[in-house]
């Protein structure tokens, strides 16, 4: 049998090794969203936002649907 | 038309299948939490299928420093519709006090043309401590939005039952730890004396109760001798990811094998389970709460 003895140690020296700390309440880092073409069925677009600064990144999004062709064209 | 959708559960998978499991229900406070967004998307229901939605939830045999459920709130809106709105969802107590918010005003743009819609989602989780659910009662999630495509205020009632006591034991208490009957046993750094009834092994020799250790082999776990001369062997561990939740770790953590065998009750994040370093040089965790990446049980 492999074993290796604990050696208890304290908050203090946990700290000196690892380095870290709290990071507030408990929920999602980011907030997650999609937008779907009702006509397709399909999602044409996965984005999420940091919790945090409110920054929107997209994770996935179709150029080819019609609503992201219309608007690449100028339609507001 | 546009709408709100509150899902309480005990835990998530992805459709019904085993990737990206997770369950707060009886499992340690803030363990970290796997990619869960990567499913697919379904209108009023979101990214993932929930283990045991409810309402009304029995908190028979809990301890203090375990989770409960999670609460997931999504925002729906059809086109068309142009703007940006503000999302808000809290959890609040039994004398309807804010307990804490979740989303506080996250803007999200629209830009949707007729025939399309679009969803956001957000989740906060909810265990038991004095700080969060200590007393049977009604509770509530409560969601709203404004700006584009404003949303009235939608409470739904969480019934607790059954709430263990949360008190707390003196501070001189905290990170003892010992072998009581064939348990172990620990005082987490929330104060709490929490409990690790372990699995049973071979007979190793009653005079050596009390012994302790992690195992060098494959798993790493953790190992104690009960006062009846058996082995027990923690009944989980993970090695330390990287959490999709706040509050959670933000990566694995290499300590170096020459800290193997260190142990130490949390106070980084969750502060009810015990970390240690094992002999491979890495950081693992261990506790009295049920494994997290299985369905609630």
């Amino acid at each position: 049998m492999e074993e290796t003895p604990v050696k208890i140690i304290t908050k203090e020296e946990m700290e000196k090794i690892l380095g870290e700390g709290d990071l507030g309440k408990s929920g999602t880092l980011f907030g997650y969203g999609v937008i779907g073409n009702k006509k397709t069925g399909k999602i044409i677009e996965k984005f999420k936002v940091n919790r945090m600064t409110g920054e929107k990144t997209i994770l996935f999004r179709d150029l080819n649907d019609e609503m992201f062709k219309k608007k690449k064209g100028g339609k507001k | 038309m546009s709408y709100m959708y509150h899902k309480v559960c005990k835990g998530i998978d992805q459709d019904g299948g085993s990737n990206n499991i997770f369950s707060w229900w009886k499992t340690n406070f803030n363990m970290p939490v796997p990619e869960i967004w990567d499913g697919n998307w379904v209108e009023g229901r979101g990214p993932f299928t929930y283990n045991e939605l409810g309402t009304s939830f029995s908190l028979s045999g809990f301890s203090p420093g375990w989770e409960l459920v999670a609460f997931f709130c999504g925002w729906h809106w059809d086109g068309p519709l142009y703007g940006t709105a503000y999302m808000y969802s809290q959890w609040r107590d039994e004398n309807n006090n804010l307990m804490f918010t979740c989303a506080n005003g996250s803007p999200v743009s629209l830009n949707l043309d007729s025939g399309y819609w679009q969803e956001y989602m957000y989740g906060c989780n909810q265990g038991v401590a004095s700080w969060e659910v200590d007393v049977a009662g009604n509770y509530r999630v409560r969601s709203w939005s404004t700006g584009t495509g404003a949303m009235g205020q939608q409470d739904t009632t969480i019934t607790f039952s059954n709430v263990p006591s949360t008190s707390q034991l003196s501070t001189s208490k905290k990170g003892y730890i010992w072998v009581e009957g064939n348990n172990l046993c620990f005082v987490n750094a929330n104060r709490w004396k929490h409990t690790m009834v372990g699995n049973q092994e071979s007979y190793v020799d009653t005079a050596k109760k009390g012994y302790m250790w992690i195992d060098s082999g494959i798993g790493y776990t953790l190992k104690w001798i009960g006062n009846d001369g058996y082995r027990y062997r923690c009944k989980w561990n993970i090695k330390q990811f990287a959490s999709t939740w706040s509050n959670g770790p933000t990566g694995e953590t290499f300590a170096g094998t020459s800290k193997k065998g260190y142990i130490w009750v949390d106070d980084e994040f969750g502060w009810t389970h015990l970390g240690y370093i094992a002999s491979d040089g890495y950081k693992y965790l261990t506790g009295s709460g049920n494994y997290p990446y299985q369905a609630p049980y």
